[in-house]
C-alpha cells in the first residue's frame, strides 16, 4: 500500500505536481507521485543556485509537455490507458477535416489584408509600434541566447565543475589553488573522472618576425581530455611532456599560428622563444578552442611532479574537472567536504586546506563563467518584455478604439449569420496579420539592433562575439509576433464579440451603448501601461544613479594626463636585478625626456587590473587569531617616484626613495586600510612584518602610509595592501620581469605612441610595448559593463515613457471625441473654456495618477532583483521612486493638453449640429 | 518467430534496451533507473520523469516488467518509491536483442567497416 509522503511538499514540488494535469487521468494516477518523487530527487542531486532551477525547471517543462502531447494526440504506439489513441486511429482528422480549418483561415487573411490595407493609418502605426517592441525583444533575445542560453563550447559541459579555494579572511569569494593542492586533490578525488589545471599569464615572444607581448596558458595535460580538445596539426602534450626537467614543448593556437605563422604547414618541429626560453612546437589546436574564461595564444605543459613539489601554498591555478560517470555534483561536493576535513591532519604543520581558515569549493562551470552576468542580462529581458507588453497595450487601444468605429460592420455581419466566435476569429486574425508583419519589420529593425549592441558593448560581456541572427533567434521572434498578436488582439476581438446587435444598428454604428465599457477598458490598459513605464523609468533610475556614483568613486590616483603601457622582459636575457633595473632605468629615463613629458614611473600590476599577489605577513607582537597566526595581505612592487606620478597622496611618514636598494634594510609603505585595519589605535611607522612567503627577506619595515587605490575594481572594496620598491620586492626578483611603465603628460596616447616606442626599441628591440592606453581608458573600461546595462535600460525606458504617453494622448483624446456633444452643451449652457480645460487634463493626471501609484508598488516589490546591479544607491532610493512616478505623470498630463485644448475649443453649435 | 512472442519487440530502442538492460541486474526505482541508463550511456541518454514514465507504462502493459513490492534495501530506502524488475518475458526480449546486436557487431560487414576505419 503507497503511503502518504512523509515531507511537506515545497512549493516547487506543488507545481510540478500540477503540471501533471497535461497527462491523462490514468496515466497521472498510476505513475504521478513517482514522478514527483523524481523529480525531488533530481533536485537534490543539482548543483545550487537560481540558474541551476531554471535549466531544471526548463527541461522538466519540455519533458513533460512533449510526452504528455505524445500520449494525447501521437498515441499510434502509446499503451497507456485513456489515450487518444483509438480515437486517432479512427481516421478523424481526414484531410477533409483539415481543409475546412484550413479554408476559413485563408478567407480570414485575405479579409485581414484588405481591411488594413483601407485603413493605413492605423496599420502603419499598428505596425511600427510592433515592429519597434519586437525588434527590441529580438536583438535582446540574441544576447541572452549567445551569452546565457547556448551551450559553452565542450562536450557535456553540465558535467564540469571548477574547483577553487577560499580564504575568508582575506574577502575573496574564491581564489586559486595551489599546484600542491590541485595534485593531491587530482589524486585522491572518485567523484571526477579527471581535472586539468591551468594558469594564463603573458610573455613576450621572440625569435621569427618582431617581438610581441602574447597570452600563454600554462596547463596540465589532462586539461585536454577533460574539455574535450583536440590538435588541428601534429599533436597536443601529454603525461611524458607534462613533468618537470622534460624538453619544453609548445602548441599553438589556431589563430595565433594562422596570423604569426601564416598558417603554415611546416610549423611543426620549428622551435619558439617565449620571454627567453626556446620551445618546440608539436602542434596547433583545433580552431575555435577556448579556456573557461580566457583566451590563450600559445600553450605549453604545467610540468609539474606532486613528489618534487615541496611548498603546498602559492595559488595561481584554476583547476576544472570532469565528474565521473556515476557521481553528481553533490557527490563531489560531499566528497570535498570530507577530504577537507582529512587534510589537516595529513599535512599537519603544512600550509593545508581545512574547513574553516582555508575551505575549497566546487562551483558546476557554467555558474562560474555566467553566473555574473546572468542579473544584468534576465534585467534586460525582463525591460525589454515589459516595453513590449506596452507596445502590446497601445496597439490594443488603438485596436479597441476602432472597434468602436467599425461596430456597424460586425454588426452586419453578424445580422448576416456570422457567429460569435467566427467575428472574434475574424478580428483576432487581424491582429494576428498584423503581428506577424511587425514581427517580420522588427526582425530587421532587431538586426540593426544587434549591430549596435555589439559595437556599444566593449568586449567584458562573455560569449557576446557569438552574438548574431541565428535560427533561434527567428524562431523566437515568429513565437514572439503570433503571442503578441494574440494577446493584444484577444481583448478588442473578445468585446467586439459581445457587442449588442440591436443597439448598433439602431443607433446608426455611431454611438452604441458600449462607449462607456470601451472608456474604461482603454482606460484600464493606460493604466497598467503608466504602471509599466513606472516601473521601467524607476530601474533605470536607479542604474543611472548607481553609475553616477561609481563613476564618483576616486580611484585613489588622478588618471588625468597619464599614460600607461606594459613591458615583459625576458628571463635569459635579464637574468638578475642589476639588468632588470638597468632596463627600467633606461626607459623611464629615455620617455622622461620626450617633449612633452613630464615625469615617468614604474608599477608591477597597473591599478584596477586583476590582482593576483596575496600573501600572508607575520607582524612582530601581533597575532591573527582569525587567519592561522597571519595578515592577509597584497603587494605591490614600484619605483619611488609611482606616488608623485600617480598622485597617490603620502598620508604619514615618508614614501620610498632611491636609498631603499637591493642590500639595504627593506621597507613599506602600507595603504590606509591596512594602518586602520592591522593597526587601528596604533601609529603602524616603525612595525616590522615578516614575509613568511619569502626566504630572501627576514623584515620589512613600515615607514609611511598612502592613501588607498583601488586595485581591482571601483566597486570593489579595498584591501589591506603594502608597496615595496621594484629592488626590494619578497619573493624573488623574477616578478619584476613584468610591469607596467606610467607616464604624466599632456600629450594623447596617439601622440606619444612611436616615440614611445622607439625609445623602449633603443634599449632592447626585443622588448615590444604592449596595452600602450590613458588611464582614463584604463578606469572607464573597468565600468563598461555598468554603463551598457545602464544605457540599454535607460533606452528601454525612454521608449517606455514615449508609449505610455501616446497611450494617454490617445485614450484622451478618444473620450473628448466622444464627449464633443457634451462638452459642447455646457458650454453653450456657460461652462467657461478653463474649466473644460481643466477636467479634461485632470482626467489625464487621475489615470497616470493610478497607474504611477500601481507602478510605484511594483517597483518597490521587484527591486530586489537590481540589487546586485547597484553600487551606493539603496534599491529603494525614495528620490527614484518619486522622481519616476513624478515624470511620468507629468508627461502624461502633458499628453493630455491637446486634446484637452482641442476641447476646450469646441463650438457649441457645431457640435449641437452633428447630432 | 519464436514461441514466447519476444521477436515482435525487436529491435528495441536505445532507452528500451538499456532500462531493461539495468532492470534484468536488480530492481530499482524510477530515478535509479535514469542513473543507471544515464552511466551506461554515457550521459547521452537522460531520461526526464515525463519519458521513462511513459516508456515505463508500455513495457508495464507489454509485461516485459512489473512493479515490485520487495524493497533491497528497507532500513536506507524512502519506502514510498515503487520499484520495478523485468519479467520472464523481458528478460528473454532484452537477451535477444543482446544476440541481435552482437551477431551484427560480428557481421562481416561491421568488421571491415572498422577494420578501414583503423581502430
Amino acid at each position: 500500500m503507497r503511503r502518504p509522503p512523509r515531507h511537506p511538499h515545497p512549493f516547487g514540488d506543488r507545481v510540478y505536481r500540477r503540471l501533471l494535469g497535461l497527462y491523462p487521468a490514468e496515466f497521472r494516477r498510476r505513475y504521478g507521485d513517482d514522478m514527483v518523487e523524481m523529480f525531488r530527487d533530481a533536485r537534490r542531486d543539482s548543483p545550487p543556485g537560481p540558474w541551476s532551477a531554471v535549466k531544471r525547471w526548463t527541461k522538466a517543462c519540455r519533458d513533460l509537455v512533449v510526452s504528455a502531447a505524445v500520449m494525447r494526440f501521437g498515441g499510434r504506439r502509446s499503451h497507456v490507458p485513456g489515450s487518444a489513441a483509438a480515437v486517432r486511429s479512427a481516421g478523424l482528422l481526414s484531410t477533409t477535416t483539415r481543409s475546412t480549418i484550413m479554408e476559413p483561415l485563408v478567407s480570414d487573411v485575405r479579409y485581414a489584408l484588405r481591411t488594413l490595407w483601407k485603413s493605413k493609418g492605423f496599420a502603419t502605426v499598428a505596425l511600427l509600434t510592433i515592429a519597434l517592441g519586437i525588434g527590441a525583444n529580438s536583438a535582446i533575445f540574441s544576447v541572452v541566447n549567445a551569452v546565457l542560453l547556448r551551450p559553452l563550447p565542450y562536450p557535456d559541459p553540465d558535467r564540469l565543475v571548477m574547483l577553487w579555494t577560499q580564504f575568508p579572511a582575506g574577502g575573496d569569494p574564491i581564489f586559486a589553488v595551489s599546484p600542491a593542492e590541485y595534485l593531491d586533490y587530482r589524486a585522491e578525488s572518485q567523484a571526477f573522472a579527471d581535472m586539468g589545471a591551468y594558469s594564463v599569464g603573458t610573455a613576450t615572444s621572440t625569435g621569427e618576425g618582431t617581438a610581441e607581448r602574447i597570452e600563454v596558458a600554462a596547463t596540465s595535460a589532462s586539461l585536454f581530455p577533460v574539455l574535450g580538445f583536440g590538435a588541428h596539426v601534429g599533436r597536443l602534450y601529454t603525461a611524458e611532456d607534462d613533468r618537470p626537467g622534460t624538453s619544453q614543448v609548445a602548441v599553438l593556437s589556431h589563430g595565433y599560428w594562422r596570423r604569426r605563422y601564416g598558417g603554415a604547414d611546416d610549423v611543426l618541429g620549428r622551435s619558439m622563444v617565449l620571454s627567453g626560453v626556446s620551445y618546440e612546437i608539436i602542434g596547433v589546436m583545433a580552431e575555435n578552442t577556448q579556456l573557461p574564461g580566457a583566451t590563450a595564444d600559445v600553450w605549453v605543459p604545467l610540468g609539474y611532479d606532486r613528489a618534487q613539489i615541496t611548498d603546498r601554498s602559492g595559488h595561481f591555478l584554476e583547476v576544472v574537472g570532469r565528474l565521473a560517470p556515476n557521481a553528481t555534483y553533490g557527490s563531489a561536493v560531499a566528497e570535498l567536504e570530507a577530504t577537507l576535513a582529512r587534510w589537516p591532519d595529513v599535512y599537519a604543520g603544512q600550509h593545508t586546506p581545512n574547513p574553516e581558515t582555508h575551505p575549497m569549493t566546487l562551483i558546476a562551470l557554467d555558474d562560474h563563467l555566467l553566473g555574473g552576468i546572468r542579473p544584468a542580462m534576465l534585467v534586460l529581458a525582463g525591460a525589454v518584455g515589459a516595453v513590449l507588453l506596452l507596445a502590446c497595450a497601445n496597439v490594443a487601444n488603438l485596436l479597441l478604439a476602432r472597434g468602436e468605429g467599425r461596430s456597424r460592420e460586425i454588426g452586419l455581419r453578424a445580422a448576416l449569420g456570422a457567429s460569435r466566435g467566427r467575428i472574434s476569429r475574424q478580428l483576432l486574425t487581424e491582429s494576428v496579420v498584423i503581428a506577424v508583419a511587425g514581427g517580420g519589420l522588427g526582425l530587421a529593425l532587431g538586426k540593426w539592433g544587434i549591430d549596435m549592441l555589439v559595437r556599444l558593448e566593449p568586449g567584458e560581456i562573455p560569449r557576446l562575439g557569438e552574438i548574431g541572427l541565428d535560427a533561434s533567434v527567428v524562431a523566437f521572434t515568429a513565437t514572439l509576433s503570433v503571442l503578441t498578436g494574440v494577446v493584444f488582439g484577444l481583448l478588442p476581438s473578445l468585446k467586439a464579440s459581445r457587442t449588442d446587435l440591436a443597439a448598433v444598428l439602431t443607433s446608426g454604428g455611431r454611438s452604441g451603448g458600449q462607449g462607456h465599457d470601451t472608456r474604461r477598458t482603454l482606460s484600464g490598459l493606460v493604466v497598467s501601461q503608466v504602471a509599466l513605464a513606472v516601473v521601467l523609468l524607476i530601474g533605470s533610475g536607479l542604474l543611472l544613479k548607481s553609475f553616477a556614483v561609481l563613476q564618483r568613486v576616486d580611484p585613489g590616483f588622478t588618471p588625468d594626463n597619464r599614460l600607461a603601457f606594459d613591458v615583459g622582459l625576458a628571463a635569459a636575457d635579464y637574468p638578475d636585478m642589476e639588468t632588470i633595473m638597468g632596463f627600467y632605468d633606461a626607459v623611464t629615463g629615455g620617455v622622461g625626456a620626450l617633449p612633452g613629458v613630464t615625469d615617468v614611473a614604474v608599477v608591477r600590476n597597473l591599478p584596477l587590473h586583476v590582482y593576483s599577489r596575496q600573501e600572508g605577513v607575520q607582524i612582530e607582537g601581533k597575532v591573527n587569531s582569525e587567519n592561522e597566526g597571519s595578515y592577509p595581505i597584497q603587494y605591490q612592487g614600484v619605483s619611488p617616484e609611482y606616488f608623485s606620478v600617480m598622485g597617490v597622496p603620502l598620508l604619514v611618514g615618508r614614501g620610498l626613495d632611491e636609498s631603499d636598494r637591493r642590500g639595504g634594510p627593506v621597507v613599506a609603505v602600507i595603504n590606509e586600510t591596512m594602518a586602520r585595519t592591522y593597526w587601528p589605535d596604533e601609529n603602524p611607522l616603525g612595525w616590522r612584518m615578516d614575509p613568511g612567503f619569502a626566504r630572501d627577506i627576514d623584515w620589512i619595515t613600515v615607514v609611511g602610509v598612502v592613501g588607498d587605490v583601488r586595485q581591482t575594481d571601483l566597486a570593489a572594496t579595498v584591501k589591506p595592501e603594502m608597496y615595496v620598491s621594484l629592488e626590494q620586492v619578497p619573493g624573488g626578483f623574477g616578478w619584476t620581469r613584468s610591469a607596467s611603465v606610467i607616464v604624466r603628460t599632456d600629450l594623447d596616447a596617439d601622440a606619444l605612441s612611436s616615440s614611445i616606442r622607439s625609445v623602449v626599441a633603443g634599449v632592447d628591440r626585443d622588448v615590444p610595448v604592449a596595452n600602450l592606453q590613458s588611464l582614463e581608458t584604463v578606469v572607464a573600461e573597468t565600468l563598461s559593463e555598468e554603463r551598457f546595462v545602464m544605457l540599454l535600460l535607460a533606452i528601454f525606458a525612454g521608449g517606455a515613457l514615449l508609449i505610455a504617453a501616446v497611450g494617454v494622448y490617445g485614450v484622451i483624446s478618444f473620450s473628448v471625441a466622444r464627449r464633443t456633444q457634451e462638452i459642447g452643451i455646457r458650454m453653450a449652457l456657460g461652462a467657461p473654456q478653463g474649466r473644460v480645460l481643466g477636467e479634461v487634463v485632470s482626467g489625464g493626471a487621475r489615470l497616470a495618477a493610478a497607474g504611477a501609484g500601481i507602478g510605484v508598488t511594483l517597483a518597490f516589490l521587484s527591486s530586489r532583483v537590481l540589487e546586485s546591479q547597484l553600487y551606493g544607491v539603496s534599491v529603494r532610493d525614495v528620490f527614484v521612486f518619486t522622481g519616476g512616478a513624478g515624470i511620468l505623470v507629468a508627461v502624461s498630463v502633458v499628453a493630455s493638453l491637446v486634446p484637452a485644448y482641442r476641447a476646450s475649443r469646441v463650438d457649441p453649435n457645431a457640435s449641437l449640429r452633428t447630432e | 518467430m519464436n514461441a514466447s512472442g519476444s521477436d515482435q519487440f525487436l529491435p528495441l530502442k536505445p532507452a528500451t534496451f538499456l532500462v531493461l538492460l539495468v532492470l534484468s541486474q536488480e530492481e530499482l526505482h524510477g530515478y535509479g533507473i535514469k542513473k543507471e541508463v544515464a552511466l551506461r550511456s554515457e550521459h547521452r541518454i537522460d531520461l526526464e520523469p515525463g519519458t521513462l514514465y511513459r516508456l515505463m507504462a508500455r513495457l508495464v502493459d507489454q509485461g516485459l516488467i512489473e512493479e515490485t513490492d520487495r524493497r533491497p534495501v528497507p532500513d536506507q530506502d524512502d519506502e514510498r518509491r515503487r520499484y520495478y524488475r523485468i519479467t520472464e518475458l523481458g528478460r528473454e526480449v532484452v537477451t535477444r536483442e543482446a544476440d541481435r546486436m552482437v551477431q551484427l557487431a560480428d557481421s562481416q560487414d561491421v568488421r571491415a567497416l572498422i577494420h578501414a576505419s583503423g581502430s
